[in-house]
């Protein structure tokens, strides 16, 4: 079993649709996934087609003594996941502290070990923005730590003053080909050599609103689209990278 | 949309569900379903069903459960099993003999033994060695002079024939050289037959016609001989890695000569080369016009290149390019036709060979071509069959190289400036300066070197007229050579560069031998003249192990190169036309003009070019009338001679088929387009209105637009704007475009006005990446004798066809529905089922 977690260098950046679509690509190439929302936002859900009026998820599970996988689903295309959850006495925010959080990942990490999954079960947190002044969510944790980034200035300099950041790795979410600031923001940070950036890059695309608005990834509602292929190809990318940690260990 | 999987996990049902999601979900019993339907409907797509597919099936049914039980479809499922293990246990005991690969115990011994008799230090001594040398050839001369029974000539054929047909599956050199010994032998042996037993001294036409057909027999196995020895071990030469040190790469002058081609041809090259990956410092572009065009030298000002022009045009392409060795100053020059556009890597692949020897002069790689030549677009093979050109790139040049004996195409190529300048710069005394300039320097001890990737990519010959007016220059240059600085004679050069110059020059004289082997059967059947004294069964024993062999083994070394056969479709093409210039240059190599290849010119219309066809034409009657003369010996001539008649009419029908494949060449298929369509094969994104962003592939790109496939129909209408994106490495570029046209699944994009960044940019994402032409046979498959024999039968047969439309065009307006109901015929038959593993939706 491979954790990989995908957090954004702040928020808005497309974390959630990156976490779901990598899910869906993954498990349409083949590899059986679970997906873990580890963001309070309770996003996740939305792309893989949950009802709005179900409250059950992590947290609820967590705080009223249930296994947490007692809350695991799987969406119509099949991919199982576990989403947030919505609690009946919302606490304050602050309660979901980095501290808490790592905490139930190494619980939620420890007790998966002994749940029947299929073998080979690739699960993908997806975690809530990177503070001011913080480290990666599950650094030391997982097996790949992607940062999701846009390439625009504000993520440039943000980036820039956070260096160095050795455990994560870059991944460039949104790019407008035809915006020469963008693409040469790209070069700048592919030529850095103290920031590690995946060599895929996921283009805007409209078409990946539009998937949402249905409740849908864009591998249903535009499987041709350039977002479908980006994906697929960054699940081909991690797939790979993840085959070589195991040749390593 | 639909939520029915959407539940939780209950614990107590943990194995329960791990046991269900291994069931097979619906789509893959779908998927196995479809295989089924395939493999036993091979003709009729479920998905799409058409409206005769209601006939289809039912005669499928019927075809299946009549025609094809079970248990008929092996006959001797048995014997054939066995004899396949017989086959396979021999061709195993032999490959662990030969191959150097994980060999046995017994054939490791096996090689030590050899590599010790190799290796022995006897060889050295010259005692040893030449009589050693002596005995073996004695044995040659044994073998070639025996005179056998016939009998024993039959026992002693079927052998070689065993022996070669199991060689010739096991892979490896030594294999192929033992099958060019046989075939050596074979037709040596025929021709010392020829020239000892069939000549007929007593009658003189029989004598004078034998005379020649035994001179151009001899001519045909000289070059046989002399290939063997050029091909027998291609080099295979890979690149050498450059220093780290940049400063330590010397300076490049590209130089790219044109004369009248028009701008649209030259610009890629130009932008290409610029780009190539090299210290820009030591980068020079010129572009030598000789047409003195004020609207080139503004686009050289517009784009950074030097141009030069020269007072006069002097000794054509050779005089521009040495008037630029006086003006430039690089310590290397690459040359480029101005339709050659360089990859990037060009300079980086070939430079690192000048590093590693200091007596390299010359770097060559292949001249390929984007562009179908008149052979390949009137035959219809481009991208199946090799062309004309591949034998040379792939293999001669490759073979040369072993022997230090590659020489300079005129493009493509990097050359040292030191050793150039110490020859007088490139070559005018004859047209072909290219070769001559390299032999000049082989001669002063330099050494050149072959890379067999397509470094750089062209556009082919226009139309068949020009094609051929390009091979009459080589042709004709090469001849020169040969007559005014011989390569058999003269300081300088190895015995072996001797044999492979001589060759590619000896090559060039192949048109009256081509139309000699054409015409000899009439002589018999028209004349009665026995030009080969000899029975028919001898010459059967005698010719068909030396054209048997002769095609095997060259169908092994040259396979991947050139189809068996297709040499002689080639070569007939242009025996007549080659066949004057190089008599003459022969005799008097200074007669005859230079003329310019042209290019970039449209065949408008589909014609058949009756100027080109006309000799073909004669001689075509000529055999036909040779068939009729036959049939009629057949029926009215002596019973005696009904052996002879059939040989000598199959060989004339084989001659027909070849004339029928020439006639086809010359039925010119008409062109679209100026721009150049080039298979293209990469990931294109098109960006629609609202940032919709669609990931598709090219299929074709030309310079002024693009095609592309759609993954919807509809998604694109004419007229429409938008923007694509394509990619070098990492970086997208950005191009506008205009929808020119939506045929279902394609679309064709124009380019709506680039600047010159953009159109840089495209080149550099088509044209100029790495591997642009590195995969460029991917689709072709291998030389099989019989299938290719096949391929110019089918040929052939359109060739005459193409001559009936042209000559009765009535017979043209019903072709078309002929042709329909030939093809609906051919659909509704039924078809043996398909077993194929790979079988998706």
């Amino acid at each position: 079993m491979k954790w990989i977690a995908l957090q954004g260098l702040k928020g808005g950046v497309g974390t959630t649709t990156a976490v779901a679509h990598l899910g869906e690509a993954c498990h349409r190439q083949g590899r059986p996934v679970l997906l873990l929302d580890l963001s309070p936002g309770n996003l996740l859900r939305v792309y893989l087609g949950m009802p709005w009026e179900v409250r059950r998820g992590l947290v609820p599970a967590l705080t009223s003594g249930t296994p947490w996988y007692q809350a695991a689903y799987r969406s119509a295309t099949g991919v199982r996941f576990i989403p947030f959850g919505v609690e009946s006495h919302p606490p304050a925010e602050q309660d979901y502290s980095r501290a808490v959080l790592r905490q139930w990942f190494r619980q939620i990490r420890r007790e998966a070990e002994e749940l029947q999954l299929p073998a080979q079960t690739l699960c993908i947190v997806d975690c809530p923005a990177l503070g001011p002044g913080e480290e990666l969510l599950l650094q030391d944790l997982v097996e790949l730590h992607l940062l999701v980034v846009n390439p625009d200035p504000g993520c440039f300099a943000s980036l820039r003053q956070r260096e160095p950041l050795p455990a994560a790795q870059v991944l460039i979410n949104r790019l407008h080909a035809e915006s020469r600031l963008e693409c040469d923001l790209q070069d700048m940070l592919l030529a850095s050599p103290t920031t590690r950036v995946l060599p895929v890059t996921i283009q805007q695309d409209a078409h990946v609103p539009e998937s949402l608005a249905w409740k849908q990834t864009v591998f249903q509602a535009a499987p041709a689209s350039q977002a479908a292929q980006d994906f697929a190809l960054l699940a081909s990318w991690v797939l790979s990278q993840l085959r070589e940690v195991e040749h390593v260990s | 949309m639909s939520l029915e999987t959407l539940r939780p996990w209950p614990a107590p049902l943990w194995w329960l569900l791990g046991q269900l999601f291994r069931l097979p979900v619906p789509w893959q019993q779908q998927a196995a379903m479809y295989r089924w339907w395939r493999t036993w409907f091979p003709h009729v797509d479920i998905l799409h069903p058409r409206l005769l597919d209601v006939l289809r099936i039912p005669l499928q049914a019927l075809w299946l459960l009549l025609v094809i039980p079970p248990q008929a479809r092996k006959p001797w499922p048995k014997v054939g099993a066995w004899l396949r293990r017989l086959e396979q246990a021999t061709l195993g005991v032999l490959v662990r003999i030969f191959s150097t690969e994980n060999p046995g115990p017994v054939a490791k011994r096996l090689h030590r033994v050899m590599r010790n008799m190799v290796e022995h230090p006897l060889w050295d001594q010259r005692w040893f060695r030449w009589p050693m040398l002596l005995l073996g050839l004695a044995g040659a001369v044994l073998v070639v002079t025996v005179p056998y029974e016939l009998e024993t000539q039959l026992w002693m054929l079927l052998a070689l024939l065993l022996a070669a047909l199991l060689i010739r599956r096991i892979p490896g050199r030594m294999p192929t050289l033992v099958l060019m010994a046989i075939s050596l032998l074979a037709s040596t042996r025929y021709l010392w037959w020829r020239y000892t037993t069939t000549l007929n001294w007593d009658d003189s036409l029989d004598l004078v016609l034998g005379l020649i057909l035994v001179a151009v027999e001899t001519y045909a196995w000289l070059v046989l001989l002399l290939g063997y020895v050029q091909t027998a071990w291609p080099l295979q030469r890979e690149p050498v890695p450059l220093p780290e040190d940049e400063s330590l790469w010397p300076s490049v002058d590209v130089y790219i000569p044109t004369y009248n081609e028009p701008l649209h041809v030259l610009k890629p090259t130009v932008l290409a080369a610029q780009q190539m990956d090299w210290p820009t410092d030591k980068l020079n572009v010129y572009i030598l016009d000789d047409g003195k065009r004020e609207e080139i030298r503004r686009f050289a000002e517009e784009v950074g290149v030097q141009y030069l022009d020269r007072p006069d045009n002097r000794h054509a392409k050779a005089g521009n390019l040495n008037h630029a060795l006086t003006k430039t100053r690089g310590e290397f020059i690459a040359i480029f036709d101005c339709d050659h556009i360089p990859t990037r890597s060009f300079l980086q692949t070939s430079m690192g060979w000048f590093f590693k020897d200091r007596k390299l002069a010359l770097v060559q790689t292949p001249h390929h071509f984007f562009s179908p030549d008149p052979f390949e677009r009137n035959l219809g093979t481009f991208g199946q069959v090799p062309n004309e050109n591949e034998l040379f790139y792939g293999l001669v040049q490759d073979g040369n190289d072993l022997w230090n004996a590659t020489f300079f195409c005129g493009s493509c190529a990097v050359l040292r400036r030191g050793p150039l300048e110490e020859v007088g710069g490139i070559a005018v005394e004859t047209v072909t300066e290219d070769a001559h300039t390299a032999l000049k320097m082989h001669r002063l001890g330099y050494r050149s070197a072959y890379l067999s990737q397509p470094q750089a990519a062209g556009l082919a010959t226009e139309s068949l007229s020009a094609h051929v007016g390009q091979r009459i220059r080589w042709a004709r240059g090469m001849t020169q050579i040969f007559r005014i600085d011989n390569p058999m004679l003269g300081k300088g050069l190895n015995p072996v560069q001797r044999l492979c110059y001589s060759n590619a020059m000896l090559h060039f004289l192949y048109g009256i031998p081509r139309l000699v082997f054409l015409t000899a059967p009439l002589a018999f059947l028209l004349l009665h003249a026995y030009f080969i004294h000899a029975s028919a069964v001898a010459i059967v024993l005698y010719v068909v192990p030396h054209i048997f062999h002769a095609n095997l083994t060259n169908s092994r070394i040259q396979g991947k190169y050139r189809h068996s056969f297709w040499a002689e479709v080639y070569e007939t093409a242009l025996a007549w036309y080659i066949a004057r210039p190089t008599t003459v240059a022969l005799i008097d190599p200074g007669k005859g003009s230079f003329n310019v290849t042209a290019k970039g010119g449209l065949v408008e219309k589909e014609h058949f070019d009756w100027t080109i066809s006309r000799p073909y034409l004669v001689v075509l009657l000529l055999n036909l009338l040779g068939v009729a003369f036959g049939l009629w010996r057949l029926q009215a001539g002596d019973p005696r001679e009904i052996p002879t008649v059939i040989i000598t009419l199959l060989w004339t029908l084989y001659n027909l088929l070849i004339l029928g494949a020439v006639l086809a060449v010359a039925a010119e298929a008409r062109q679209v387009r100026v721009n150049h369509r080039v298979g293209l094969d990469v990931p294109v994104t098109l960006i629609l209105p609202g940032q919709h962003r669609v990931q598709t592939r090219t299929v074709d790109v030309s310079e002024g637009g693009i095609g592309v496939e759609l993954p919807e129909k509809n998604l694109l209408s004419p007229g429409q704007k938008l923007q694509i994106t394509l990619f070098h490495g990492t970086r997208p570029h950005v191009f506008p475009v205009v929808v020119a046209n939506v045929f279902g699944h394609r679309a064709g994009l124009r380019f709506d006005r680039l600047d010159v960044e953009q159109e840089e940019a495209l080149i550099h994402c088509t044209f100029s990446r790495a591997d642009a032409w590195l995969d460029r046979d991917r689709n072709r498959k291998a030389d099989n004798p019989v299938e290719s024999l096949g391929e110019i039968f089918s040929t052939g047969l359109r060739g005459y066809g193409a001559l009936l439309r042209h000559v009765f065009p009535l017979l043209a307006e019903k072709l078309p529905v002929l042709e329909r109901v030939r093809h609906l015929l051919w659909q509704m038959l039924p078809r043996h089922p398909e077993y194929n593993e790979r079988m998706y939706p």
